[in-house]
């Protein structure tokens, strides 16, 4: 599957790929009412009163959990803020894993860090293709211009592609650094073993 | 995914071998970075989904699956926590600051667990502390499709965990992930322990890569709501 998605972003030319979310921009024409929207949830518990406190929130997966230690309460610190924080949290654990082990290129790391700050899950609810995660953020290259996410989408490779690969040269937003671990681009795991439904709730019955 | 209570539970079962039943005593004693989130499974979000409803292009499905690692044929009988607000935060300004929110509440644990559902709506406060928003919130049961508003179904129950991983591995290369489990820090929470995954299965291959939650047959607890588009627009 890695492959097939690198091959199809190494088609894509420069100029159609953004680093953020916003509708691409018709010239000579009004700009149409942008359809993107950021998306993530929170649980909170009561903290008095009638208030709740926030405790856990997830919107892209694998990237609190892959970037940021365990140790020093990292996990916990971008748990429990919001993102708007994360351009002064999140933002140092991605930047520290970059350099290392990953060893990439300044270039590099602020390709990826711009990609996954804040860390929203972005859709265009005015586009009617599939959804594709960071369809959004890749000008469509993952396999749709609605991004969010869908059941059967691997965000694991997507993301290791990302961080381990050669992902963001061959989109042609940064120079390849040589830093490439190709034994780590993809945990060898797929949707097969999932049962998702064709109609709502759309997940597969339980076990 | 969130891989500091799946690793807590993980440990659990491959050190003991234990049934489900013995899960919960498992990461109960554990040394977790968040220990309120270990001792509540009910507050630990695993994953988010939106993608365009497949049988009407007007709407869009958003997912919010918690609780992982619920045991085959567990979850019937697996609850919402009562005390916890769960919301998904929609930002339609590119601020970074939610315009609207759907809440959702649950009654007290059993088979009819009751589900409320207030919102879409604009949140009269943003960030981190947050208030049940006070709008007439509409009443449906747990594992049961409800209409909270004309146009909206929610569900509110278990389904397999959608999620696939080669998490054994995963840990395999980065022990700190899992030290929620083990309570033994990592000097070197970033240095990866292991060169590369597990291979592709296959004739001859030794030690393949495998979906745990598959092969374990894991289940979450999931709050998927369908509704029109504009509903989430400006």
């Amino acid at each position: 599957m890695k492959n097939a998605y690198i091959a199809i972003l190494a088609t894509l030319s420069v100029g159609a790929v953004v680093g953020c979310g916003g509708s691409s921009h018709a010239s000579g024409t009004a700009t149409p009412k942008s359809g993107v929207i950021s998306l993530w949830t929170t649980t909170s518990t009561p903290s008095g009163g009638s208030m709740f406190k926030q405790v856990d929130r997830l919107a892209r997966p694998a990237i609190n959990e892959v970037f940021a230690t365990v140790a020093n309460n990292r996990h916990k610190v971008n748990d429990e803020t919001s993102p708007p924080q994360d351009q002064f949290e999140l933002k140092n654990d991605i930047e520290s894993f970059l350099v290392s082990p990953c060893n990439r290129s300044p270039a590099i790391r602020n390709v990826i860090e711009s990609v996954l700050i804040p860390d929203v899950i972005k859709a265009d609810l005015n586009q009617t293709d599939s959804a594709a995660y960071l369809g959004v953020e890749t000008g469509g290259a993952t396999g749709g211009k609605f991004g969010g996410r869908k059941l059967s989408d691997d965000v694991v490779d997507i993301s290791l592609g990302i961080i381990f690969g050669n992902t963001v040269p061959a989109l042609g937003l940064a120079p390849d650094d040589g830093h490439e671990i190709p034994t780590l681009t993809s945990d060898h795991v797929g949707p097969e073993g999932k049962h998702f439904l064709p109609t709502f709730p759309y997940l597969g019955n339980p076990l | 995914m969130k891989i500091k209570l799946r690793g807590v539970l993980l440990l659990g079962l491959l050190a003991i071998g234990a049934p489900a039943l013995l899960i919960r005593r498992g990461h109960a004693s554990d040394h977790a970075d968040t220990p309120n989130i270990a001792a509540n499974p009910g507050e630990d979000i695993s994953d988010v989904f939106i993608f365009p409803s497949p049988s009407n292009p007007d709407n869009v499905v958003l997912v919010m699956n918690v609780h992982p690692l619920i045991g085959a044929g567990m979850g019937a009988s697996t609850y919402f926590d009562p005390n916890i607000l769960y919301q998904f935060k929609i930002d339609n300004t590119g601020d970074g600051v939610e315009d609207v929110v759907i809440q959702a509440r649950f009654g007290p644990a059993g088979p009819t667990q009751s589900v409320a559902i207030t919102g879409p709506i604009k949140p009269s406060t943003t960030g981190s502390n947050n208030v049940q928003e006070r709008q007439a919130t509409k009443r449906g049961t747990f594992n049961t499709t409800f209409s909270p508003t004309p146009g909206m179904q929610v569900f509110c129950g278990p389904r397999e965990d959608p999620f696939f991983f080669d998490l054994e591995q995963f840990f395999t290369i980065l022990p700190d992930r899992a030290t929620p489990i083990n309570g033994t820090p990592v000097s070197n929470p970033n240095t990866p322990q292991a060169g590369s995954w597990r291979p592709s299965p296959g004739a001859g291959v030794s030690n393949p890569a495998q979906d745990f939650l598959s092969v374990h047959q894991f289940n979450v607890l999931s709050i998927v709501v369908e509704l029109p588009k504009k509903m989430l627009l400006k």
